[in-house]
C-alpha cells in the first residue's frame, strides 16, 4: 500500500507539472525559434521593371552558433513544389531574399562565407551528411519552366498534368523552409525528403510585401514568417520520434508508415480577422490566406484535376462593429449563416469585398472582425492599406490551435476550448 | 507489487500524454484569444492637428457570444499607472480607440449598444458585478494631469513623487487591456485590482502607428496586441487558482 500512495504522489507531481512549464511543449504557433518557417503568400511582378514591380522579400536568422541548412521550396498557390534552393547558414547567420531576383536572375542565394568569430565553423554540425553548399543559379530553363507555372499554372517539366497553378500577371505562390541535413533538391512531397529533414528549432524569420509604384502601391507591409517548431526538436534525419499531436504539418507528404515523421506543430483552421473597407480613408483590408493542400505524392500528374483549387471553407461570418453577422446567399444579404459553397486556393489573397465573403451589413459600419473556419490547417495574414500610403500587415488571430478540433458549421463562434 | 506497476503504468500513461495537446496549456505566446492584451508602446503627438499628428490605434475584439468587460490602463514609460477606463463589449463586439482621440478629448469609448442576433444579452455575463458601463468622458483636470504626466513625466496628481515618465513631446507609454468583472477604475498596481480580474481568454485585438506627416512621415505601421492567456482559464474573479508557471505578467 505504501509503495502505491508513492507511485500515486509521484503520478500526482507529474500531472500537476505536466501542464505549461516545458518550453516548446506546446501547439501553440508562437514567434520563436523553429525547424520550419511558413511564407504564406508571396506574389511577384515579374514582367514589371524592378522599379515598379511587386515582389516579397523573405530574411531568415540563423539563432544558433551551428551551421545550418535551410531548404527553400517554392510552391504553387495549387501548392505545386515548383522549385526549391538551399541556403547555407553559417553559425548566427542571416540571409535576405528578394524574390523578384530570384525569378528574374535565378540567384538564390549569397556566396558562402567564413564564420563569425561567436559562430561554429562550418563543418561542425554533427547532423550535416554534405559540405556547405555555395551559391547557385537556377539554369534558364529551369527558370522559365519555374515562372511559367508561377504564372500561367503550367509549364514544360509537367506539361501531361492539369493546371498547377491558377493563373495571374505575377507570380504567387508560397514557400516553405525546412532545417536538412544536406544540400540535396528533394522536395517536402518526396518520401526521400524525410531522411533529410531536422528537428532543430533555430530558425527566425520575417517578410515584406512591397509595391514600390507610385501610381498604384507605394506601399510595403511586413509580418513575422510563420515559425513550426519541432517536437520534440534535435536528432538526426529520419529519426522516427512520434509527437504527442493529432496531425502534422507536412503529415499529407509524409510515408505512410511514419506519418508524423516531420513533428512539425500543425496549424489551426480557425481565425478571427479584423476588417477596415471603405469609409473615408478608402480602407481596403486583402486577406492572404494560406491553406493546407489536397494533392499528396510527387507526381505532378496528381494534379491533373486542380485538387488544389476546390478546398472547401467550411464558414464565414462577417461581424460589423455592433455584432451584426452577415453572409451571402446569392444577391440576398440575410443574417446568421453562410449558405454559399466557397473554395479558395492554397494560397490566395482576396480583398474583404470580394464575393467569396459576406457582404457588409446594412448599418454602414465599415469595420468589423471576420470569422473563419477554413475546414483544414490555415493561416490568415491581414492586409490593410488606406490613402495610397499607409498599410499595415499582420497575422489574424487564431481561434485554437492545431491540436484543436476543427470547428462544425453553425457552432456557437467563440475561442476552442 | 502488482498495484505498485499498475501505479507505475498509469504514471508513464499520463507523462507520455502530458506534452503538447492541452489547449493553452503552455508558456507560449500566440496570436489567439487571451485575457490580457499588451500595447507594448505608444506615441501621440498631442499637440499637433491630426493631420500631421503621430498616433496609436488599438483595436480588440471580443470572441465570445458573451459581454465582456475590458480594463484599459494606461501607463508612463517609466510604468506609472496614468489612467483607466473600461470598454463594455457585447457578445462578438469590435471596438477601435484612437490614443490620439483619447488624449486630445477625453472620450474613451463609444456608447453602449444593444447586442447582436448571435450575441448573448449585455447582463448575461454571470461573472459580472455591475451593470454595463456605458460612455466614459474625462474631465479636462483628469485629461490635462494625464496629458502632463505622458510628456513631463509629472503632474498634478502625484507631485511628492519623482519623475513618473520622462520628458518627451509626445505622450509615450504603453497600455494593458484586462478582462474584469465590473466597471471600476482600480489600478493594476492595487491590490484590489486581483478581486475584480477575470480570467477568460477571449480577447483579441492589433495596433497601429500612424505618422500622417506627408513630410517626415507618410506611414503606417502595425502588428497584433501581445496576447497574454490566463492558465487555466475562466472562473470567478478572485480565484486563488495558482498556474504552473515560474512566474506570471
Amino acid at each position: 500500500m505504501r509503495l502505491a500512495a508513492v507511485a500515486a504522489a509521484v503520478l500526482f507531481a507529474v500531472a500537476a507539472h505536466a501542464a505549461t512549464t516545458n518550453n516548446d511543449d506546446s501547439c501553440d504557433i508562437s514567434v520563436a525559434p523553429a525547424a520550419t518557417l511558413l511564407l504564406p503568400f508571396f506574389e511577384v511582378e515579374l514582367e514589371k521593371p524592378q522599379t515598379i514591380a511587386r515582389t516579397t522579400i523573405f530574411t531568415i536568422v540563423n539563432t544558433s552558433q551551428y551551421p545550418q541548412i535551410a531548404r527553400v521550396t517554392l510552391w504553387s498557390d495549387l501548392a505545386y513544389p515548383v522549385v526549391n534552393f538551399n541556403l547555407f547558414l553559417t553559425g548566427y547567420d542571416v540571409q535576405a531574399v528578394n524574390l523578384y531576383d530570384v525569378l528574374t536572375t535565378g540567384a538564390t542565394a549569397g556566396f558562402l562565407t567564413g564564420p563569425g568569430s561567436r559562430s561554429l565553423a562550418n563543418d561542425l554540425n554533427p547532423n550535416h551528411t554534405s559540405l556547405p553548399c555555395d551559391r547557385h543559379v537556377l539554369p534558364a530553363a529551369l527558370l522559365a519552366d519555374v515562372r511559367s507555372i508561377l504564372t500561367t499554372g503550367r509549364g514544360p517539366s509537367c506539361s501531361q498534368a492539369g493546371q498547377l497553378g491558377l493563373v495571374h500577371q505575377a507570380a504567387i505562390g508560397y514557400a516553405t523552409i525546412d532545417v536538412v541535413n544536406s544540400c540535396n533538391v528533394t522536395f517536402p512531397n518526396s518520401a526521400a525528403y524525410y531522411d533529410e529533414l531536422l528537428y532543430d528549432n533555430v530558425l527566425i524569420g520575417d517578410y515584406e510585401h512591397v509595391d514600390p509604384s507610385y501610381t498604384t502601391g507605394n506601399y510595403a507591409s511586413g509580418s513575422p514568417l510563420v515559425h513550426i517548431r519541432a517536437i520534440s526538436e534535435g536528432g538526426l534525419a529520419g529519426a522516427k520520434v512520434t509527437p504527442d499531436f493529432p496531425r502534422t504539418f507536412y503529415e499529407r507528404y509524409t510515408p505512410p508508415a511514419s506519418p508524423h515523421i516531420d513533428r512539425r506543430q500543425p496549424l489551426p483552421s480557425a481565425f478571427a480577422a479584423h476588417f477596415i473597407q471603405g469609409g473615408t480613408g478608402s480602407f481596403n483590408t486583402n486577406l492572404q490566406i494560406w491553406r493546407e493542400g489536397l494533392v499528396a505524392g510527387t507526381g505532378c500528374a496528381a494534379y491533373a484535376q486542380s485538387y488544389g483549387s476546390a478546398i472547401e471553407v467550411r464558414e464565414l461570418v462577417r461581424f460589423d462593429e455592433h455584432e451584426n453577422p452577415t453572409m451571402t446567399e446569392g444577391t440576398v444579404r440575410i443574417a446568421a449563416f453562410q449558405k454559399t459553397y466557397i473554395t479558395l486556393p492554397a494560397a490566395s489573397s482576396k480583398a474583404t469585398s470580394a464575393g467569396e465573403f459576406p457582404p457588409v451589413s446594412n448599418w454602414g459600419d465599415v469595420g468589423g472582425w471576420m470569422y473563419l473556419n477554413l475546414t483544414n490547417p490555415a493561416w490568415v495574414t491581414t492586409v490593410m492599406s488606406a490613402e495610397g500610403r499607409f498599410s499595415v500587415a499582420y497575422d489574424a488571430q487564431m481561434l485554437g490551435n492545431g491540436c484543436s478540433p476543427a470547428p462544425v458549421k453553425k457552432t456557437i463562434i467563440g475561442p476552442a476550448p | 507489487m502488482r498495484r505498485l506497476f499498475l501505479a507505475i503504468a498509469l504514471l508513464f500513461a499520463v507523462a507520455a500524454n502530458a506534452m503538447t495537446t492541452n489547449n493553452d496549456d503552455s508558456c507560449d505566446i500566440s496570436v489567439a484569444p487571451a485575457a490580457t492584451l499588451l500595447l507594448p508602446y505608444f506615441e501621440v503627438d498631442v499637440d499637433k492637428p491630426p493631420a500631421q499628428a503621430r498616433t496609436t490605434i488599438f483595436t480588440i475584439v471580443n470572441t465570445s457570444q458573451y459581454p465582456q468587460i475590458a480594463r484599459v490602463t494606461l501607463w508612463s514609460d517609466l510604468a506609472y499607472p496614468v489612467l483607466n477606463f473600461n470598454l463594455f463589449l457585447t457578445g462578438y463586439d469590435v471596438q477601435s480607440l484612437n490614443l490620439y482621440d483619447v488624449l486630445r478629448t477625453g472620450a474613451t469609448a463609444g456608447f453602449l449598444t444593444g447586442p447582436g442576433s448571435r450575441s448573448l444579452a449585455n447582463d448575461l455575463n454571470p461573472n459580472h458585478t455591475s451593470m454595463p458601463c456605458d460612455r466614459d468622458v474625462l474631465s479636462a483636470a483628469l485629461l490635462a494631469d494625464v496629458r502632463s504626466i505622458l510628456t513631463t513625466g509629472r503632474g498634478p496628481s502625484c507631485t511628492q513623487a519623482g519623475q513618473l515618465g520622462q520628458v518627451h513631446k509626445a505622450a509615450i507609454g504603453y497600455a494593458t487591456i484586462d478582462i474584469v468583472n465590473s466597471c471600476s477604475v482600480t489600478f493594476p498596481s492595487s491590490a484590489a485590482y486581483y478581486d475584480e480580474l477575470l480570467y477568460d481568454n477571449v480577447l483579441i485585438g492589433d495596433y497601429e502607428h500612424v505618422d500622417p506627416n506627408p513630410t517626415f512621415g507618410n506611414y503606417a505601421s502595425g502588428s497584433p496586441l501581445v496576447h497574454i492567456r490566463a492558465i487555466p482559464e475562466g472562473g470567478l474573479a478572485g480565484a486563488k487558482v495558482t498556474p504552473n508557471l515560474p512566474r506570471t505578467f
